[in-house]
């Protein structure tokens, strides 16, 4: 019984990895770029609440927002890291 | 390990928790004859330690005698000042105790709750 | 003094402070609204004269007293020929105070007190609903 050979792999793999060359904002580009503006977001948080806490001229909604921001930011964060790793997860479970 | 800004608001958090306790002994001994308001003071040290790259500084919040002027009877509690520095305090704790629980909610999303 | 987080509530605490001092002035003129002396040195109603605090920054930082005024004017001989201080046709000199501008000088400084302690009220509240900005 002659099994047919399962074609087009190799060819998807090769267009995927040049088109990844060609564009330099990819996916992985985009992750870092999120993860630079929750670090942001992070930093001016811990900033206006250091701030704060020592007595500076930062107002109270001011504190909040940024709190609020870096929270959601966070969030939105570890929501595709979740995703990101269930889908990984689902490639390695494709039966071959 | 401890995140650096948790130590900063406790410490914060001490500093009001002294001045609501100062606060409150003022308000009582508002008819005491020669009493002198306290003020207590503890940003100062904060803000110079975190600009020394410190998160808290090894000085415990210190309370201050005088300053007002004083009635009749030689007392310097005005009270107005001491419910205005009241609601002031109440307010600041209330900030610190979010951001307090904004930098925790942070770790335990990362631990994934 | 303006500026911070806080800065509504201590602007509102300098105008408490203001008309709590203007009242207390205007008890002192009212409590001494029967009290002779000889003429070179007449009682004289004390008015207080206000200053803004701050008033070029952005929103200001409230008021000060600036300085104390005496009412001017000459002081009514009373005949008291009893009195100790007396001179020599027998009158002493009545107080300089303007006692119906005293009393709507008291109603003005009670007025001014409980608006400051409106704004005191409601800057609160507004710094309250702030700390709950975000949330949910």
């Amino acid at each position: 019984m002659a099994l047919t050979p399962i074609a087009g792999i190799g060819s998807i793999g090769g267009s995927a990895a040049t088109a990844g060359s060609k564009a330099p904002s990819g996916f992985g580009d985009a992750i870092a770029r999120g993860i630079e503006n929750v670090s942001n977001l992070q930093s001016a948080a811990d900033g206006a609440l250091s701030t704060f806490a020592a007595g500076g001229n930062v107002q109270i909604h001011e504190v909040m927002a940024a709190t609020s921001k870096a929270t959601l930011g966070m969030q939105v964060m570890v929501e595709i890291r979740n995703r990101a790793l269930e889908a990984y997860q689902q490639i390695m479970n494709i039966q071959v | 390990m401890i995140d650096p800004l948790l130590s900063t608001m406790e410490y914060a958090l001490g500093g009001l928790q002294a001045r609501t306790d100062a606060l409150a002994d003022n308000m009582a001994n508002s008819n005491t004859p020669m009493y002198q308001a306290k003020r207590v003071h503890f940003e100062e040290a904060l803000a110079s330690a975190l600009q020394n790259g410190k998160s808290a500084p090894d000085t415990a919040p210190y309370a201050q005698r005088g300053l007002a002027i004083p009635d009749s009877q030689g007392n310097t509690v005005h009270l107005e000042t001491e419910m205005t520095e009241m609601t002031k305090t109440a307010l600041a704790r209330q900030t610190v105790t979010a951001g307090f629980n904004y930098k925790i909610g942070i770790y335990k999303l990362v631990a994934g709750k | 003094m303006s500026g911070g987080p806080f800065s509504a509530i201590d602007i509102a605490l300098t105008g408490m402070g203001f008309a709590k001092y203007w009242t207390e002035t205007v008890s002192h003129n009212i409590a001494n609204i029967n009290t002779v002396s000889t003429f070179d040195n007449p009682f004289r109603a004390r008015l207080i004269v206000a200053r803004p605090i701050d008033p070029s920054s952005l929103t200001g930082g409230g008021v000060a007293v600036t300085q104390i005024a005496e009412q001017q004017g000459d002081p009514a001989p009373l005949y008291q020929p009893d009195s100790p201080l007396a001179n020599a046709d027998g009158y002493v000199a009545a107080p300089v105070v303007d006692l119906a501008g005293q009393m709507s000088d008291l109603i003005l400084s009670s007025r001014m007190y409980q608006a400051n302690i409106s704004v005191h009220k409601s800057a609160r509240e507004a710094l309250e609903s702030a700390t709950t900005l975000g949330r949910s």
